[in-house]
């Protein structure tokens, strides 16, 4: 494509919002279809083999989950969990809502499918730390609605996996709510087996000097894609969203987030990362827009990848629009490129052969926005399953559990936000 | 350990940068390659070391008389060879203590209890003067110009190499940083009985040091060779005449 055309494509797409609908982002598109979700069914066998199935996954994990998600069967017995039937939902959750299904296809097949609605509502100063498991082995699609009281905080940590090979599709949606002075982080780990297919929708809001964090790291899966939209519309808020994607084989990853600043000193920061081997791809799509009457925003869309083959591709497509300019700091940027051969001469030199200087510098770069989950069992987890996954490259199976050691294997790199 | 460097000719990018340099340093030797910039010092280094970019088109480089050059960097480094980087990198995201860990594993089978190897660490990195907290940090990254070259004397003092190659340890240092630097590279050539080959534009650094070897390289090649006295000479008539 010549610069000409990507420039009218840019034009294009600005005048015809809704974002992820518009003409550029259509070419950097990773197509998928949905089947017609059919669930196995709350049988008391199925339950007995998905309790089997987590009992197995918290000894290797050592984790516990306090809220279960599988296909039609949900359980939680944390107190600020509720699982409701969708067809139970009552008219006040369903209004709350805040993704529409006129926003996207994906939005409106979650709306459709949903099995469960799973509530999570802290109240005003109320803490919580859930960590849930989210296994999909045929059809799982979810709503997770949060709700985060004044001065209320919340770590949801997920684990999404699958326990069989057979082809999924799983469709998890989630929107947070965030009231003034609370603050979320929001950790979500897939590692479902590769033939499975992931949408992953996320909407959040954070209120007057609200913060949230969310870690989306993409592992498994043969094909995933995301539809991000946050807004930070509360003035003082700030959102951190983090990407990680790890891809090989044929693995595909459509990757699109949008990031708002609506009131004064507001703050959102967009980091993703990709790192492809094998002919896998990647579109990255950040977008930022800073909004008018906006004092004091900071916005910022980073976009960094690293390509291990020449048949790995990525598109990274950082973008912004800035429609306010007094006191506003918006930077955007994307770099990608193969690992840097000075870097791994320099660690061969120290003695390190070739095959594990590759795995020690990519490992780094991942560990790099790994460090930025909070969640300490979860940050341990995603660094062993990311780095079991780069060990397994040359001999292993996207999805399996082998090798994966939680406790202490990670050297955690200079942790800082 | 004797490294011999017999009429080497090294090409980058399709350009001949090292045109017929012979050396030969034995173990316990202190040698001084000193020369203009550009005069293909830094590729010297890189070569004796097995950079990909740094293509051979004649001569040899000997480890105790056998050619090392169809041996990759790794290899070369577990024979004893060590280049302290006159850039080195940074890589954010490898934690420093994780990278010397693997790094001393891998070059030497000696056993080593991990309370040791942090004494080790914790009393070499005393002696540079380099804060304790480093070593929880990124190789390299957000370092000062100091920190990199003083954790690069950090790094040979825990191998324990049998030759190393300095390039340009001095480059960036202020006046007590070079002083420290030195003594450190003295102690660890004594304790080790180590062969080194020290490259620099500057005499600074040799004030605090006993080079019995001085060569003069320029436009790829060594034009003069002699002892102390000709740093004196080239800090009086610099490298030109």
């Amino acid at each position: 494509m010549i610069y000409s055309d990507f420039g009218n494509d840019a034009v294009k797409s600005y005048r015809s919002l809704p974002y992820e609908t518009n003409e550029l982002y259509k070419r950097y598109n990773v197509m998928l279809s949905l089947p017609d979700p059919s669930g196995q069914g709350d049988s008391p066998e199925g339950r007995a083999r998905i309790l089997e199935a987590v009992k197995s996954i918290e000894e290797k994990t050592q984790m516990r989950f306090d809220l279960i998600v599988s296909d039609n069967f949900a359980k939680s017995n944390h107190r600020s969990v509720n699982v409701i039937d969708r067809e139970h939902a009552t008219e006040e959750i369903l209004s709350g809502k805040l993704f529409s299904s006129a926003e996207s296809k994906l939005v409106a097949y979650a709306h459709a499918y949903t099995g469960k609605i799973i509530g999570i509502d802290l109240g005003e100063r109320e803490e919580a730390k859930i960590n849930a498991l989210f296994i999909n082995d045929s059809s799982l699609v979810t709503q997770t609605l949060v709700h985060v009281g004044e001065e209320g905080s919340l770590c949801l940590s997920e684990f999404h996996v699958s326990t069989s090979h057979e082809a999924a599709a799983a469709v998890p949606l989630h929107e947070f709510t965030l009231s003034k002075g609370s603050n979320a982080e929001f950790n979500l780990l897939n590692n479902a087996n590769t033939n499975t297919s992931s949408v992953v929708l996320c909407k959040g809001k954070a209120f007057g000097n609200a913060k949230l964090r969310a870690n989306f790291v993409y592992n498994g899966s043969a094909a995933t894609k995301t539809l991000g939209n946050f807004d930070a519309c509360g003035e003082g808020s700030s959102i951190d969203v983090n990407e990680v994607v790890y891809g090989t084989g044929e693995q595909k990853f459509d990757i699109s987030t949008s990031m708002f600043n609506s009131k004064r000193n507001s703050s959102v920061l967009l980091e993703s990362a990709a790192v492809l081997d094998g002919s896998s791809y990647c579109a990255m799509k950040g977008f930022a827009k800073v909004e008018k009457w906006t004092k004091g925003a900071r916005s910022k869309v980073t976009e960094r990848g690293i390509l291990l083959s020449q048949a790995a591709h990525i598109d990274a497509l950082p973008d912004m629009s800035i429609d306010y300019s007094d006191e506003v700091s918006a930077v955007h940027s994307a770099a990608t490129a193969p690992i840097d051969r000075e870097a791994l001469f320099y660690l061969e030199s120290r003695g390190i052969a070739e095959t594990e200087a590759r795995k020690l510098f990519v490992s780094s770069f991942i560990s790099r926005y790994l460090a930025r989950i909070g969640d300490q069992q979860m940050r341990e987890l995603a660094s062993s399953v990311m780095l079991s996954r780069i060990d397994n490259d040359f001999f292993g199976e996207i999805g399996k559990f082998t090798g994966i050691t939680p406790k202490g294997i990670w050297m955690p790199s200079n942790a800082t936000e | 350990m004797k490294l011999e460097i017999n009429d080497l000719h090294v090409e980058v990018e399709g350009k001949e940068v090292v045109k017929g340099v012979s050396l030969a340093i034995n173990q316990g030797e202190l040698h001084v390659i000193m020369g203009p910039n550009g005069s293909g010092k830094t590729t010297l280094a890189k070569t004796i070391m097995g950079h990909p970019l740094s293509k051979v088109t004649g001569g040899d480089i000997l480890s105790d008389g056998a050619s090392v050059l169809g041996m990759k960097a790794n290899e070369r480094a577990k024979l004893g060879i060590f280049l302290e980087f006159q850039n080195p990198v940074e890589i954010e995201g490898l934690g420093l203590l994780g990278f010397l860990n693997t790094a001393r594993g891998a070059v030497s089978t000696e056993k080593f209890s991990f309370k040791e190897f942090m004494g080790e660490i914790k009393g070499r990195a005393s002696s540079l003067s380099l804060k304790e907290e480093i070593i929880g940090r990124s190789l390299n990254h957000g370092f000062s110009g100091g920190e990199k070259k003083k954790v690069e004397i950090l790094q040979m003092a825990l191998l324990k190499p049998r030759m190393a190659i300095l390039d340009e340890p001095d480059s960036g240092l202020d006046v007590d940083a070079v002083k420290t630097v030195a003594s450190n590279i003295n102690d660890l050539r004594k304790k080790n009985n180590m062969g080194i080959l020290l490259i620099t534009h500057y005499s600074r650094i040799l004030n605090y040091m006993e080079p019995q070897f001085i060569h003069i390289m320029k436009d790829g090649r060594i034009i003069r060779e002699g002892g102390k006295e000709l740093i004196s000479e080239i800090e009086e008539k610099g490298y030109n005449d």
